[in-house]
């Protein structure tokens, strides 16, 4: 029974010695391309996701995660092809700030240190109320307001509201009224609508409020006035 | 007489123009609007960019390529081609396709944009904008259009690039019921290439730096042959009595090189406001870890393993059935 015993012993260490070591791959990793989807673009309220993140490099041997510096890019599934290659699926937050993220893949054995980025690409939304009636104007100042928003996933952006002439002007004989037509933000500090004035918003808030007046005066020829203010954001 | 022509006023004016409520047609939506790239002279290259109708209601809209230009006070401004004769203008290498298009509610259109940059081509960067825009509605009393302009920043290669630049003016801004005390610093890029300026200020009496101000560009660049102003509030303590100071300007570029510098002496004729150092308090630090939701396959072999095991226990099995049948014969 004791030679037996030693017999299956030794069995059994010549048979894990001939078989090859499931752990002989001892290399860091390294992440050396993307390929098929390397960016996506985030929805401004819910998540996205991206499928066929194809990552290439060598040691892709018991891996362990997938990561991405910064915020709003995750890693919503993986699949490891073959040694040299990841298939991914990154899931962008809602609203994911524009911007690249470094991936990094960590097996047992390290985590890639290469400079592979995934890009969240930039959207801009402006979204302005296409009229503002003043109904009547009567001589005196005529008023009113209304909001426009940006949604956009940047975080340096700018918009100008301003007119060419800053003057209303008659439809039928394009004569302008005697006084600019004005501007604000706030309601309060009213500025010429003209393009060497107008109302800037930067960056916040995201709504735009809009306020307008104009005044008539007794010398004002009767009629109907138009003018048209441009929002022009850029990121 | 006066009267009725109040009255005239009064029913005439506009009286064409009642309108019903406002109605949302913004909503006008771009992807890819913005092109930063390097160009070689005699290349040519196209850039996509989406477009997409968000609001509920259909829109009209024309793309047109104006020059990119900077006011003092303006992040930017379009120019019309009559405006745009710097040297680092591209509006001319530049061609957008289609140019016109109406889009219903969730429509999309991919506008190509193609540049072609001409051989020979000097140093320096180059700009233009795509201006995408709804077409207004006519016969509105205040019409609105909404439009993104899309910067255009190419940078030629081959050539070393030029950010010279002179502070051209510091001027101080007096401190208000509403807002502390400042400084307005008028930068001029008389370089060739564009660059988002880091400003820092500091304030001295003597030798004595008594309070501090920085204006730290978020993305706006100033492009050469153009100037801006940038205006930063003074932070130290308290408050500040009438006299004659002096400032430190020093402006860098994005990647922290020195720009150019300068100092010179100010005046505040009443006691100024500053901005109180504050710090911030009860601010975690933003948790930056990616959480790994499912995990895939993995290529470690405990195929092998398990094999192996089970291979050896049989051997096992095998050796003992083989001596027990051995030691009972």
């Amino acid at each position: 029974m004791k030679r037996a015993a030693i017999a299956a012993v030794m069995a059994v260490i010549l048979v894990l010695i001939t078989l090859p070591s499931p752990v002989l791959a001892t290399d860091p990793p390294t992440l050396t391309g993307i390929s098929g989807s390397t960016g996506g673009m985030p929805n401004p309220t819910t998540t996205q996701d991206v499928p066929g993140v194809i990552l290439t490099g060598t040691n892709f041997i018991d891996v362990n995660s997938i990561n991405l510096d910064g915020s709003g890019v995750t890693v919503f599934s993986f699949h490891v092809d073959n040694s040299t290659q990841i298939t991914a699926t990154f899931r962008l937050a809602a609203g994911a700030a524009a911007g690249t993220r470094k991936i990094s893949v960590t097996t047992t054995f390290g985590t890639t240190t290469e400079n592979v980025q995934f890009t969240v690409n930039a959207y801009f939304t402006i979204n302005i109320p296409a009229t503002l009636n003043l109904i009547v104007m009567a001589v005196g100042i005529s008023t009113g307001n209304t909001n426009g928003s940006v949604s956009t996933n940047v975080a340096s952006w700018s918009v100008t509201a301003k007119d060419d002439t800053g003057y209303m002007k008659n439809i039928s004989s394009n004569a302008p009224l005697n006084n600019k037509f004005e501007i604000s933000k706030d309601n309060n500090n009213f500025v010429d609508s003209d393009s060497g004035h107008g109302i800037e918003y930067d960056g916040n808030p995201a709504t735009l409020p809009f306020y307008v007046s104009q005044q008539v005066t007794v010398d004002d020829a009767p009629g109907a006035y138009t003018i048209t203010i441009t929002f022009t954001g850029s990121y | 007489m006066k009267k009725l022509a109040v009255i005239g006023v009064f029913l005439t004016v506009c009286l064409a123009l009642i309108q019903a409520s406002p109605v949302l047609a913004g909503g006008l939506s771009v992807s890819g609007g913005k092109i930063e790239v390097s160009v070689n002279p005699g290349s040519s290259l196209t850039h996509i960019i989406n477009v997409e109708n968000t609001s509920d209601t259909a829109m009209n809209i024309a793309v047109n390529v104006e020059g990119y230009g900077e006011t003092d006070s303006n992040d930017f401004v379009a120019l019309a081609a009559a405006d745009d004769t710097g040297p680092y203008s591209a509006r001319s290498w530049l061609a957008a396709s289609p140019s016109s298009f109406s889009l219903a509610t969730g429509g999309t259109q991919a506008v190509t944009v193609t540049i072609n940059v001409p051989v020979g081509t000097g140093s320096g960067g180059r700009y233009a904008i795509v201006m995408i825009q709804t077409v207004p509605d006519s016969g509105q009393q205040v019409a609105t259009v909404s439009a993104v302009a899309a910067r255009v920043l190419l940078t030629v290669t081959g050539y070393s690039t030029d950010t010279s630049s002179q502070i051209t003016a510091i001027d101080p801004v007096a401190s208000t019921s509403d807002n502390p005390a400042g400084i307005m610093v008028t930068l001029t890029n008389n370089g060739n290439y564009n660059y988002n300026p880091q400003i820092q200020t500091t304030l001295k009496n003597g030798d004595k730096a008594i309070a501090t101000g920085a204006f730290m560009n978020p993305g706006w660049p100033i492009l050469p042959g153009y100037s801006r102003q940038y205006q930063m509030t003074f932070t130290g303590q308290g408050t500040i009595p009438a006299g004659k100071y002096q400032v430190d300007v020093t402006v860098k570029d994005d990647a922290g090189n020195v720009i150019t510098s300068a100092t010179a002496p100010v005046q505040f004729t009443s006691t100024q406001v500053l901005q109180t150092t504050t710090t911030a308090s009860g601010a975690a630090p933003v948790a930056s870890t990616i959480t790994v939701v499912e995990k895939g396959g993995s290529t470690i072999n405990w195929t092998i393993i398990v094999v192996a095991v089970i291979g050896g226990v049989i051997v096992i099995v095998l050796l003992v059935l083989v001596l027990q049948k051995r030691k009972t014969s």
